[in-house]
């Protein structure tokens, strides 16, 4: 860890206002994105995975989500920047996918000219240079006879091929940073692997760095570096791929790899987690993931437990109090 | 795209021919006998019998029913009974006239409820919007006569600025448009009202969508997003209640022609009713289902300009 990161996460938390108060729905998030790194956020629907990557771009509307902590890229701090100036990180600094390539793309517009878009918001050049650079990149995701599709409607493209326009579109300005949310739920799963590994290969080959969003940990193993287990908002978990894998500690991350289909099992083995993600409105005090833990401490009720490496060594840091007594200092609600 | 409005014209032989059915049966349905009409109280029954002779009124109503839509398969609409004139040379002379006034007010209505439309879903709840919503309503349910004859003695009456009564004859065009000010705005008035809160509620749709985020991530300025990606995508459902309220705009155009005293179909219409002239009555009533047609037809086209899904079907 000798260069700083592309990408520095500190308590991070976005808050809603819903009814009038202000609720967070996440609280305290915190990672670093490397040059070159994927890091994962793995968690079930509704632990604020999308949230966190939306808050990055800032992409929340102001009126009704508000947003404390600090996301610095490459030194320079974005909490708190203007639309404008945010509007010159967007797509160029930070590029975004997202988890539904049918709805994603504008239907009334070529997907040739949302991709010269993208392009030319950033760039001072001609029409017909970002068409050609348009062109080029269709082409580098794999998009047969791009030079003819361009002038093509997404409703003319299937899903596996409108999510690769959106991941041309996310590539044209050649971002650092790439957030990725889920691009691949919604794709079956040969059209999933091939375009996991055009990510992988275009990350690779334009030394960008990726956020990856994703409820699948078999997902996790084939393209992160490092993996954040999110939780009712909130990272329990975060440990290389490696260790994850080897020795999950928080017993949300293990009962996730208990709930993942395996074919060498029969369904009986096959553990869905019991209860459910709490909505925002009504995160428990304490441990979020208490009521629904089967290891549950008395303890687990008091104070929230911090996000800690259990060994001061390793870098595989933990938010539970089987693994050490670290306490959230009083978090600023 | 031309298969297809000949496929959009061939659906309408059904809906003219059970139009001219209606129209037929309504137009003698109507009180009061046309022949004792025209004649007047002091005739004789012999000379009413002789007029109802040579006017067809003393066939069998399916053999008059016959006779129309013979008629109407050959261009002939009929003549006046009132002045003997055809009913086709009767419309034709007033029909510019009319779509004139259709046109303009169509304008007033895009030109004014499109930008407020969408002004107001982009400051939804805040003043502008409501400031637009309450105008939008007013607009709505203010009666065309009544709003007609208050532009009328302000802007004609007291400040003169424009004609109390539209020139007839050869004017200029200049003249010809200052006297279409005050009715198109009468008119359009009502079109920009709807079309401000279609425009409104569609805008508030698109802005929801995924495609508005995606373009706001790949940071295109906000009010690019607004104007490329939002408003082409929010205009298509203005299109379609466009088209459905141009029926009911020429229909509102005979209000405001007779408070301009213009010339045109809806003034021709209502002479034709007090005077109980058939062949006029049903003649009109055929052209304006004729046009109310024709404007589903370019409405449906114009759809399919704006959108792509639609083009490629
Ligand atoms: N505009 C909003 N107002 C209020 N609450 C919101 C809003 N958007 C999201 N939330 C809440 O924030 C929480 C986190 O949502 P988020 O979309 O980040 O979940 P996620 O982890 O991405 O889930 P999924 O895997 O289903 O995409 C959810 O409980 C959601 O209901
Ligand atoms: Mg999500």
């Amino acid at each position: 860890m000798t260069d700083a990161p592309v990408l520095a996460v500190r308590g991070l938390s976005t808050q809603f206002r819903i009814g009038g108060a202000w609720r967070a729905a996440t609280r305290n998030i915190a990672f670093d994105l490397y040059e070159n790194q994927t890091i994962a956020l793995v968690g079930e629907s509704g632990c604020g995975k999308s949230i966190t990557c939306q808050t990055i771009l800032g992409l929340l509307p102001a009126a009704v989500a508000r947003t404390e902590g600090s996301i610095v890229y490459q030194g320079r701090e974005l909490v708190g920047l203007s639309d404008a100036e945010m509007e010159t990180v967007r797509g160029k600094e930070i590029a975004m996918i997202f988890q539904e390539p049918m709805t994603a793309l504008n239907p009334v517009m070529t997907v040739g000219e949302q991709i010269a878009e993208a392009i030319r918001v950033h760039r001072r050049c001609t029409k017909a240079e970002a068409k050609a650079e348009a062109i080029a990149f269709m082409d580098r995701v794999r998009i047969p006879a791009a030079a003819q599709r361009y002038n093509d409607y997404p409703h003319q493209f299937s899903g596996g091929m409108r999510q690769r326009i959106v991941i041309a579109m996310a590539m044209a300005c050649k971002p650092k940073v790439l957030l990725a949310d889920e691009p691949t739920t919604a794709l079956d799963v040969t059209i999933q692997a091939q375009i996991l590994a055009e990510l992988r290969d275009l990350c690779a080959n334009f030394n960008m760095s990726m956020v990856f969003i994703t409820h699948s940990l078999g997902v996790v193993a084939a393209i992160a570096d490092r993996v954040a287990v999110m939780y009712a908002g909130e990272i329990v978990e975060l440990a290389s791929v490696e260790e994850l894998f080897a020795a999950p500690q928080h017993p949300y991350t293990r009962a996730l790899f208990q709930a993942i289909p395996r074919v060498d099992e029969t369904a009986e083995n096959l553990q869905a987690i019991p209860g459910q993600v709490p909505p925002i409105t009504a995160f428990p005090e304490g441990c979020r993931f208490a009521p629904r833990c089967p290891m549950r401490m008395e303890k687990c009720a008091g104070r929230p437990p911090r996000l800690a490496a259990a060994d001061p060594a390793s870098p595989h840091a933990v938010a539970c109090f089987l693994h050490h007594d670290l306490a959230l200092e009083e978090a600023a609600e | 795209m031309a298969r297809y409005a000949l496929l959009k014209l061939l659906y309408a032989v059904p809906t003219l021919f059970a139009v001219l059915l209606l129209v037929f049966v309504l137009t003698r349905v109507i009180p009061g006998d046309p022949a004792q009409l025209i004649l007047g109280d002091q005739a004789t029954p012999e000379a009413i019998a002789a007029l109802r002779t040579q006017l067809g009124l003393d066939k069998s109503i399916p053999l008059q029913f016959l006779d129309f839509l013979v008629g109407v398969l050959h261009g002939d609409f009929g003549s006046s009974i009132v002045t003997g004139q055809s009913v086709v040379s009767l419309a034709a002379a007033v029909l510019p006239s009319t779509l004139e006034l259709t046109v303009a007010s169509l304008v007033v209505g895009v030109v004014f409820g499109v930008p407020l439309g969408a002004w107001s879903a982009m400051r939804r709840n805040r003043l502008p919007d409501i400031a637009v919503r309450i105008g939008s309503l007013i607009g709505l349910s203010l009666p065309a006569f009544v709003f007609g004859i208050l532009l009328l003695v302000v802007f004609a009456v007291q400040l003169g600025w424009f004609p109390v009564i539209a020139p007839s004859g050869d004017v200029s065009v200049f003249e010809d448009l200052r006297a279409l000010v005050l009715p198109a705005v009468t008119l359009g008035i009502l079109m920009a009202a709807y079309i401000t809160r279609v425009t409104r509620s569609s805008m508030l749709q698109v802005l929801g969508e995924d495609f508005i985020r995606t373009a706001r991530a790949k940071g295109v300025p906000w009010w690019r997003v607004v104007r490329r990606h939002a408003l082409r995508n929010a205009i298509i459902p203005v299109v379609t209640v466009v088209g459905l309220y141009l029926g009911v705009l020429i229909g509102n155009s005979v209000l405001t022609e007779m408070v301009f005293n213009r010339p045109g179909l809806g003034k021709l219409i209502v002479g034709a009713l007090a005077q109980r002239d058939y062949p006029v009555l049903q003649g009109l009533m055929v052209l304006y289902t004729l046009l109310i047609i024709l404007a589903n037809l370019i409405t449906d086209l114009a759809y399919g300009v704006f959108n792509p899904r639609v083009r490629f079907a």
